[in-house]
């Protein structure tokens, strides 16, 4: 099976490029990656993809359905839809990855922490996660938002606590998994800290359960920040978000179908293109798939 | 004669056992003590043979030798470093001159680590080391007759026997005194096997290392060890020079063992099951099995005794003329 001659650097390129390949090899994956790049791609050169401003009020041409001139058409102020939706973009993965960033951060430290830390630390961040958990997150949102207003920083705070149990149970499973793992234990005979331990063994082995976790929140988080500013607590007018472009669009759906529509297509599109990308990597960076290629 | 490099004294290894709930409200045992009692040695230089039954508590006691089991009772010495205790300070100390080969070589390699990394890492855990790692890790693996690019590779993309090599390479990066190996042999095909009792021989020759050699296959131990002490529910039942088992067996279990490898047809090892660690039977605990069990070993317990300079036994029955053995 091995050959002993093959130039060694090239063994671990080859191994990235097996990960990359099968991501990109089914369909679905390369479909998901294409739209997940193309959102991006709105979202980092947002002013330079977009055709017209976003805000720009021009009420001659407001409410009308797609043509040459817009695309998707435009608004009841006259503003164009797909500059909205782009800027839309822009607002979502900020806030897709910001309180997933802190989700994240905050979910992991606690899972390592109960993993490695022993029953009694462990029961406590169990208890505090399902706790927070068991809150009916529109509720709570709504609470926080009623307390200290609705603001970009108050959604990442709202999203990080609700999206971090999620996080912290994914680690901390597999923190408690890998703490039995054959290499774990041998690392500890050959005398490794417990810092080592997390850091060198645990860590790199957690990557690929984390990444798929990232993959299939990011639509969660999307729909966590339209949802709100869908009830007007979250991206306040008028800065576009593709939730208060629901909103605003559900006003008028009886007069004007198309910018309801289209304020849910990209809820839609990206929702299902980060849960299939998620899907695939799963699949990708699986290591015993790996080995049969 | 020198000290023993390895040295077990009455070490007693038990593990909690049983729910929260059950303990709080003091149902059921607490414990469950997988080695009630036990007092091992390993000469300098030489390996011990450490034989029993799956179930019979010699991966615990390979692991509490290197401080991977909590240790209730007794304690271990290796070299002048005395631990008591899972925690002890000792074992920092007592880990650099000792490592341990797992049953499951591939599974004991961290699969997102690269060889050269796995093979190289007591040196960067025990720290001092100020060469090249990849020169390390290129002579370590050519000890082992491995080529310097396996350096680069991954668990998944080595064969078993190729994983086993690497974790021997792993065990002699510090130059330990004492290598702890747990079934060393385990799933490799016969010509591999033998491949590895050389290397691990010949490394013994030219390191002077020593070696608890912990395997259920009596024909690999036979080969490679110099004494050899026979494990049952947790208490050594017998042990002796390699030959003197081999030729002159004392304890029933251990004429089991050595009768159940020379017979030819399939069947179980001997009559019975072997029987809990929580239900321990009274007085001898084998006598549930034994084909010479009689009123006294349902009575009382059989003490470890000489038989023979350099050869012990636990059986009322051991050490006495022929007769008693063939009833």
């Amino acid at each position: 099976m091995t050959d002993q001659t093959a130039a060694a650097p090239r063994a671990v390129k080859a191994e990235r490029h097996a990960t990359l390949r099968r991501l990109l090899g089914t369909p679905t994956g390369a479909v998901a990656s294409l739209v997940v790049a193309a959102f991006v791609i709105a979202a980092l050169a947002a002013p330079l993809v977009a055709p017209y401003d976003p805000n720009a009020i021009d009420p001659i041409n407001r409410m009308q359905g797609p043509s040459a001139a817009h695309w998707l058409g435009t608004d009841q102020l006259g503003r164009d839809l797909l500059s909205r939706i782009v800027f839309g973009t822009r607002t979502a993965l900020y806030i897709a990855l910001t309180g997933t960033g802190a989700a994240l951060g905050v979910g992991m430290a606690m899972g390592m922490i109960a993993g490695l830390g022993g029953k009694i630390l462990d029961s406590a961040l169990v208890l505090l996660n399902d706790s927070i958990k068991s809150l009916p997150l529109v509720l709570f949102a709504l609470a926080l938002v009623t307390i200290y207003g609705a603001s970009v920083p108050a959604l990442i705070v709202i999203i990080a606590i609700s999206m971090a149990p999620g996080y912290f149970r994914v680690v901390r499973n597999q923190v408690l998994v890998l703490n039995n793992a054959d290499f774990i234990v041998a690392a500890q005979s050959m005398g490794a800290s417990r810092l080592r331990l997390a850091a060198t063994h645990m860590l790199p082995n957690l990557i690929g359960p984390i990444l798929v976790l990232i993959a299939m929140d990011i639509p969660a988080v999307i729909g966590i920040e339209s949802g709100l500013s869908f009830l007007g607590q979250g991206i306040q007018p008028p800065q576009s978000s593709w939730g208060n472009m629901l909103s605003e669009g559900y006003t008028y759906v009886r007069q004007a179908p198309h910018i309801a529509i289209a304020a849910g297509l990209p809820i839609v599109l990206s929702t299902i293109a980060f849960t299939f990308l998620g899907e695939t990597l799963r699949d990708a960076l699986d290591p015993r798939r790996a080995v049969r290629t | 004669m020198t000290q023993p490099i390895l040295e077990a004294r009455n070490l007693r290894v038990r593990y909690p056992s049983g729910t929260l709930t059950d303990r709080l409200l003091g149902r059921g045992p607490r414990h469950v003590t997988v080695l009630p009692d036990v007092s091992l040695s390993v000469e300098a230089g030489q390996t011990l043979g450490l034989i029993g039954e799956s179930g019979s508590g010699k991966t615990t006691l390979g692991r509490a030798a290197i401080g991977l089991a909590p240790i209730s009772g007794g304690s271990i010495r290796v070299g002048d470093a005395t631990a008591t205790s899972e925690d002890a300070p000792e074992w920092a100390g007592i880990r650099r001159r000792t490592s341990m080969m797992f049953q499951d070589a591939v599974a004991s390699l961290d699969p997102r680590m690269t060889l050269g990394t796995s093979v190289t890492e007591p040196l960067a855990i025990a720290g001092g080391f100020d060469g090249n790692r990849r020169d390390k890790a290129a002579e370590l693996l050519g000890l082992v007759g491995l080529s310097p690019d396996f350096a680069d590779r991954y668990p998944h993309q080595i064969s078993g026997g190729q994983a086993r090599r690497v974790t021997v390479a792993r065990a002699l990066a510090l130059e330990p005194d004492l290598v702890i190996a747990d079934e060393p042999t385990a799933g490799l095909d016969l010509s591999v096997q033998g491949e590895l009792l050389n290397l691990l021989g010949e490394l013994q020759n030219r390191l002077g290392v020593s070696f608890l050699f912990i395997t259920h296959n009596l024909s690999v131990a036979r080969h490679v060890t110099n004494r050899i002490a026979i494990m049952y529910l947790g208490r050594i039942v017998e042990e002796a020079p390699t030959r003197t088992i081999f030729s002159a067996p004392e304890h029933p279990y251990t004429r089991a063992l050595i009768g159940a490898r020379e017979a030819t047809g399939g069947g179980g090892l001997i009559e019975g099951d072997v029987p809990s660690l929580t239900r321990r039977p009274e007085g001898c605990e084998f006598r549930t099995r034994c084909p010479l069990a009689t009123d006294l070993c349902a009575a009382k317990a059989p003490a470890l005794r000489e038989i023979a300079p350099g050869h012990t036994a636990s059986c009322h029955y051991a050490g006495q003329p022929a007769g008693v053995s063939h009833s």
